[in-house]
Formats: structure tokens, sequence, C-alpha cells
């Protein structure tokens, strides 16, 4: 006879040996890669093959994530006012903000001034200084063309997949980038890495076999797609050869280079 | 960059992030720190970056720390028992003995071990061997997820799921005819078409 005890020791055996011969387990992004239907055929059915191994991730990515949700009061899913007070209480704490307590609002009123707007405004502040820094070499006359080009409309520009040094086959050619465009949107791709809490981008200028940092930017986002978005106007890449690497960082703040990319421009 | 972008979407979305991990399965507290660490990374995305964090963002984002978690989780246990009764409240519900008192003799009880023991291996061995699309629909429903879930979690229609667990009720069946007598499904497969 088997019974209801029978069927979850088969269970539970049949999930510890299958797991430990699955291998190497599919990584973060290609979970969520999977869940928007962007993996090839055989690699969607290795992560359903892991995901009915691991049904506690297979319940979190089916679970919908409610654009609008009204718990009960005294159910287990409704946090009351103070609770969500506390909370981001102690989100800013994380964050390393004053404490200033959230609005007390209802859905339709607008919430507080931030409570770290002037962190902000700094950020922004030392945002412009490294921009600046960074075009001060060449002419004032020069920036100030490039800040009236940035409020205009693009309609030059030239969108290119970067893929990384390693992972364009066999001849492994530079990515030549072509000279008509007046800008590039370059979108450096990350391939199969985990998730870090952060992303740092440096552009090296290697032109005649020099090394120079011309610019070095954390935060940037990691997009549904496993790329970066980078904008870039024809002017700034001045020499002939770049290398850009790209870095996670994790919660501690220590960095793991992630990948890198060499760039060629024919001379204008 | 102005962060009133932040405070609204912590006004709009904190709550529904907060059930989202409640749903998923996680305790209250640890819903909390999940919620709280999903709304930190997005701000720290949206560092340096000419835009604001939406819902499309926060909702990826809040997958990923679930996921996270959930890894971070496991990693721990790995080297202990994979799955607990306890996980399985629906499956453990019948783990007791089915005569409910001691064999009799030493003998008697070796024999009964025996006898578990092959009906166990039987029925893992008939898990390994179905078709893995039969076979994954299969043990998900095992863990308990409802057939919407399910359907979900594979990108297959709902109908696709029945259909699948259908086939599995009828594969079991006839393998275990002739074994042996009484072969009790578990719940989860009883019916057809519930969810």
């Amino acid at each position: 006879m088997i019974r209801k005890s029978d069927w979850a020791a088969a269970y539970q055996e049949h999930l510890a040996s299958a797991r430990q011969a699955f291998g190497d387990p599919p990584t973060t992004a290609v979970l969520v890669a999977y869940t928007q239907g962007q993996l090839p055929a055989e690699e969607a059915l290795r992560v359903q093959e892991y995901l009915a191994l691991h049904p506690e991730l297979a319940r979190a990515l089916a679970e919908p994530v409610p654009e609008s949700y009204q718990a009960e009061p005294g159910a287990p899913d409704f946090l009351s006012r103070g609770e969500i007070q506390q909370d981001w209480a102690a989100l800013q704490a994380r964050l390393g903000g004053p404490g200033e307590q959230l609005a007390d609002a209802g859905p339709s009123s607008r919430p507080r001034r931030a409570w770290h707007a002037r962190n902000g405004l700094a950020r922004a502040a030392a945002l412009l200084a490294v921009l600046l820094g960074g075009l001060y070499v060449q002419s004032q006359r020069e920036v100030s063309r490039l800040a009236q080009e940035l409020r205009e409309p693009r309609a030059n520009f030239e969108q290119r997949l970067l893929l990384p040094d390693g992972g364009r086959g066999a001849a492994e050619p530079p990515i030549s980038l072509p000279a008509a465009a007046d800008h590039f949107l370059l979108k450096p791709a990350l391939l199969g890495h985990p998730d870090f809490a952060d992303y740092r981008l440096k552009i090296i200028d290697t032109s005649g076999g020099k090394s120079r940092v011309v610019w070095d930017r954390k935060g940037l986002r990691r997009l549904s797609d496993d790329t970066f978005e980078l904008w870039m106007p024809r002017d700034f890449l001045s020499s002939e050869e770049y290398r850009l690497e790209l870095y996670g960082i994790d919660e501690r703040g220590a960095e793991t280079p992630l990948a890198h990319y060499t760039l060629r421009l024919p001379p204008e | 960059m102005s962060d009133d972008w932040f405070v609204d979407l912590y006004q709009r979305y904190y709550s529904s992030i907060f059930a989202y991990f409640v749903h998923s399965g996680f305790p209250r507290e640890d819903a909390r720190d999940l919620a709280q660490e999903t709304f930190l990374r997005v701000y720290r995305a949206m560092e340096g970056y000419e835009g604001r964090g939406d819902f499309a963002f926060l909702k990826k984002t809040a997958v990923r720390v679930g996921i996270n978690a959930i890894r971070d989780k496991k990693a721990v246990k790995r080297h202990g028992v994979v799955v607990s009764l306890e996980e399985l409240p629906h499956l453990a519900a019948g783990a007791e003995n089915p005569a409910g008192e001691a064999p009799a003799t030493p003998e008697a009880e070796a024999a009964l071990r025996e006898e578990t023991s092959a009906r166990r291996r039987w029925l893992q061995e008939a898990i390994a061997a179905l078709p893995a699309p039969q076979r994954h629909c299969f043990l998900l429903r095992l863990a308990g997820l409802k057939y919407t879930r399910i359907a979900d979690v594979m990108r297959i229609p709902l109908d696709t799921v029945k259909s699948r667990l259908h086939a599995v009720r009828h594969t079991l069946r006839d393998k275990y005819r002739g074994e042996t007598e009484g072969f009790e499904l578990p719940e989860e497969l009883a019916e057809d078409d519930r969810d």
C-alpha cells in the first residue's frame, strides 16, 4: 500500500539526488531572463528542471508582484502605518540619511520633500564637476558647444552592442566604431555574471601604447537584457583606441573585474 | 537629482513589495527586511543615473532580491537534509505508521522497514522515469504549487499543466498495476482541474 508518507519520502529523496546531479545552478540573471522568455529552448528547459527541484524559487518567480495591494488589517501581509514609518526610518539609516519622518499622507497627497535632497544636490554638483573636469583639457568654448549640444535632440547616432573581449570569436578584432556618427549609444554586455550591488566603468585611452583613464564612474544601472547604456559624444572619443573596463561592486565595496572591451575608432 | 521620486515610490509601493515577499513564503520580519533591501538597491541603482526608478524596475529588483535571499538561505542548509517534512506539511500529514502500532518482533520490524524502503525506491524510480515536462509539473504540484502558478513557472497554458498531470496519473497507475495491492496517489494529483 502506497501512502502519503511514501510520497513524501520519495519526493525528498528524488530532490536530494537530482539536485546533487544538476551541476552549476543558473545565475539570478538567467532566471530573470527565463521569466521574460529570453532564453533559447534548451537553456529554458534546464531552468525548468532547476525550478522543479527548487520549488521555493519557483514560487518566488511565479508570484505576481502586485502594483496595488490592500491587505486586511491583521492579515500576515498587512503593514500598519507605524510599521511603514519604522521601515522608512530603517531604510534612511541604511542609506545614511538624517532620519526625517515620512510624511503621514493619504494616497492623494504629495510626499514631503525628500530627506536627502541636499545629498542629491551635492551628488549632482560632484557629477557636473567630474564631467567638466574631464572636458577641461579642451577649450572652454568646446565645453559650451558640447553643453549646448547635450540639450539638443540627437539625429545622427549609432547604437552598438559591445561584446566583451574574449567573447567575440577566435579572431577577436577590436570593436570598430563608425567614423560618421556624431554620438554613440554604447551597450556593453555582461554575460554570465551574477548581480552586484553596484557597477563601475572606466574608459581608458590606450592609443599609442599609453594608458590614461579618461572617465571613471560608479552607479551604472544593469538593464534587464544584461547590458549597460552609455551615451557617448563622438568628440569625447578623440583618440584611436580605448579600453572599457567593467567592475562589479559588492555590498562591502569590494570590486571584481567583470569584463573589458577594446574599441577602435578610425581617424576622422 | 531630486529624490522626491524615491519618497513617492516608497509611499506607493512599499506595502505591495512587502506583500510580494510574504506571498512568496518569507516570514513577516524577513519580508520587511527584503522589502527594505529592494528599495535600497533601487535607490543605489539610480544614483548618478538620469532617470527614476519605476514600478517595473522595482518589481524586477524585488524578484532578484527574493531569489538571492532564497539562495543564501539554501547555501546555509546545503550540508544538511535538503527538504524537511516541515517544508511539506501537506505530504507530511500522512507520515504516520499506517498500522499505528509497533511491530511485534525485530524480524517483523526489519521486514516492515525493507517493505517501506522498497515502496519508496519504486516511487522514486517512477518519478525519475517520467518525461521531463511531466516530471517538472508533478514535482511542483507535490511541492504544493497551484495549477495556475505551475503554468506561470513553466510558461505554458493552464490546460497543458492539467493534461501533463493527467498523463502522470495514468502513467503511475499503469506502472503500479500488478506490483502489489493498494495504490494511493498524493492528494495533489487526485483531481484533474482544481485551482
